[in-house]
């Protein structure tokens, strides 16, 4: 029997550094940074006589009219009160709500009395299962899902999402990853050992994102290149594709751990593959907090060097800070800044130490009597955490946190940043070796063109911005070839500044010094949970 | 400076071509190789010589150096 389902991604109430909520804090339509694969993917385990149809809350607002027999809602740990609130409504109106998902399966109990089905763990095998017993009606109450052979997982239905709202493309080449960061909940949702989709499988879901009009597709891999063989055999894959469309190159970012710049076959396979931009968990130049959160991929590594590597490939690097370790004194907040000041990073992603759910971190803060319950758990969100730190108080934590953020901020430092990294940019390799010399424009898309006037609004926030622009467009002038990575760093920073504007944590007058943070806290011993309001 | 002549004068010095060498029907991208960046320099530095904003909504309609003049010509100074 045919049956039709209305499938929701919904919009996070707190911006990220990496989403493109700028666009419409900015007053223009809602865009989505990098288009969903949850979605989409879902929608293409349907059994083919269902009705389906996708929103991107992000994009477009959930249509509560929705006349499907089932709504479908997915999310992570960011999403989760919105997805609460969406399935309420839904419930409110008499629909019958599937929930999963990254949060759904971390944290099942908070979304169990929410919905009428929860799908727990990945869905491709036992979708046949959930769809005929949706179809029937005689659905269970919960299905739990374990980590299939990614070969089950189906090409996914672009053609149901509004990929002109879009700026980059998704493709997921592998879930998992086999290292163990305390505070990581992706392992605990997929697992520490590595699956891969097939390159036929990822030329195949490229070919449909690029007649779609992507010509930069983010893999969203948790670890692209921890398995080097196979990711080597990809990253070739990826470059015989491109090649086979020289006016037009895609380029390419994903995730890889620091690692990766000692071999340098993957490097240079990288450029040639068209990879241009990569995000790296540094976290800290603090080795004692390194070693201390299981981050032994980053400890006794020149990590400065290392970033350079990347550059010396044309590949630039996005860096992921983090504040609050056990080991973290006061002066961490120093550190940071002249670790991440000697870096040609111009953008990092900072915040405070959080413990997600179903993290070993989350179990020792619990166990430790440090865990903030019912807090944020939130770890893109910089502005606050649920754990109590050691090395200082809490508020001081978050002051010295916001200071950091807001230094590193300021339109000056960014500006130094964004012209180190185009000094110290190699030479384009790959399908982008002719490129980004003003030779050969394509033409951009509407969004793209939209990019472009967000930017001006960015310039025109003030003159320190306007001086900032300068500076970095006459370092450009002298290194056309990093336009690209240039651009695409600056509309990341305009997202900043929409973070922290919603947020009330930007503070364009942060002094040069850290404030004075007072003295360290005195050790206390035990201590019950901690309990917000409580 | 009459505001045509700034218009000419910043889209060549933005383009790296000669004032002489513009036309109106010359397309931004196409012919004066003015990608992303270029375009981002040429609003920007547009507006604070002739001090005027150019509406977001303009600017996607923007292809050739004309638009660019007929636009800037429908502006009142701020």
């Amino acid at each position: 029997m045919s049956r039709s389902l209305y499938l929701i991604n919904p919009r996070s109430e707190i911006p990220s550094y990496f989403g493109a909520e700028v666009h419409d804090h900015w007053g223009f339509p809602s865009a989505q940074s990098i288009a969903d694969l949850a979605t989409a993917t879902v929608a293409a385990m349907a059994p083919a006589d269902w009705q389906v149809r996708i929103c991107d809350e992000y994009i477009s607002p959930v249509d509560f009219d929705a006349e499907e027999d089932f709504i479908g809602i997915t999310g992570k740990i960011t999403q989760g009160s919105r997805m609460v609130a969406v399935a309420r409504e839904f419930r409110r109106r008499g629909k019958t709500v599937v929930i999963g998902g990254p949060y759904a399966s971390l944290s099942p109990e908070m979304m169990r009395g929410e919905c009428d089905v929860l799908v727990i763990g990945e869905l491709e095998a036992i979708a046949e299962e959930l769809f005929s017993d949706l179809a029937s009606g005689s659905w269970k109450e919960e299905y739990v899902g374990d980590k299939p052979d990614l070969s089950l997982s189906p090409l996914p239905r672009w053609d149901l999402y509004p990929n002109e709202r879009a700026l980059i493309g998704c493709v997921q080449t592998s879930r998992g990853c086999p290292f163990e960061c305390e505070f990581c909940d992706v392992i605990q949702y997929l697992g520490r050992k590595q699956r891969h989709k097939s390159v036929d499988q990822i030329v195949a879901e490229l070919d449909v994102l690029y007649d779609l009009g992507y010509r930069a597709v983010f893999l969203a891999d948790d670890n692209f290149t921890v398995y080097r063989k196979r990711a080597k055999e990809v990253l070739a894959a990826l470059a015989d594709w491109n090649a086979a469309r020289p006016d037009e190159p895609v380029s390419f970012g994903t995730q890889v751990s620091i690692d990766a710049a000692r071999d340098p076959e993957i490097m240079q396979l990288s450029a040639e593959a068209g990879l241009t931009w990569v995000f790296i968990g540094i976290e800290t130049p603090n080795v004692e907090s390194l070693k201390e959160t299981k981050k032994r991929q980053n400890v006794g590594v020149d990590l400065v060097g290392q970033v350079q590597v990347f550059l010396d490939h044309g590949i630039s690097v996005t860096g992921g800070m983090i504040v609050g370790f056990d080991h973290d004194g006061l002066d961490i907040f120093d550190r940071q800044f002249e670790f991440a000041m000697s870096n040609p990073i111009p953008m990092y992603s900072l915040g405070a130490l959080v413990a997600p759910a179903a993290t070993p971190l989350h179990d020792r803060m619990r166990e430790t009597g440090r865990l903030i319950e019912q807090g944020v758990e939130v770890a893109g969100t910089p502005w606050d955490t649920n754990i109590v730190p050691v090395g200082m108080s809490r508020e001081q934590l978050l002051e010295g946190l916001k200071w950091l953020c807001n230094r590193l901020y300021r339109p000056a430092e960014f500006a130094e940043r964004v012209v180190m990294m185009i000094e110290r940019m190699g030479p384009q390799r790959g399908p982008f070796r002719l490129a980004g010399n003003g030779d050969r424009p394509h033409r951009a898309r509407p969004i793209e063109v939209e990019g472009l006037t967000i930017l001006k609004k960015l310039i025109r926030q003030g003159p320190e911005e306007r001086r900032m622009w300068s500076r970095i467009w006459k370092a450009m002038k002298e290194r056309p070839e990093t336009e690209p990575m240039v651009m695409h760093a600056l509309f990341r920073y305009a997202q900043v500044r929409c973070l922290y504007e919603i947020g009330q944590f930007w503070e364009p007058q942060v002094p040069e010094q850290v404030p004075a943070l007072g003295p360290p806290p005195t050790p206390a011993g035990g201590g019950g949970l901690v309990s917000i309001g409580g | 400076m009459d505001r045509k002549r700034i218009v000419l004068e910043v889209v060549a010095e933005v383009s790296g071509k000669k004032v002489e060498e513009l036309e109106a029907a010359s397309e931004l991208v196409a012919h004066l190789g003015i990608d992303s960046p270029k375009a981002l320099q040429l609003l920007v530095e547009l507006e604070d010589r002739l001090e005027i904003e150019i509406d977001d909504s303009e600017v996607a309609k923007l292809a050739t150096v004309g638009d660019l003049l007929a636009a800037v010509e429908r502006l009142p100074a701020s």
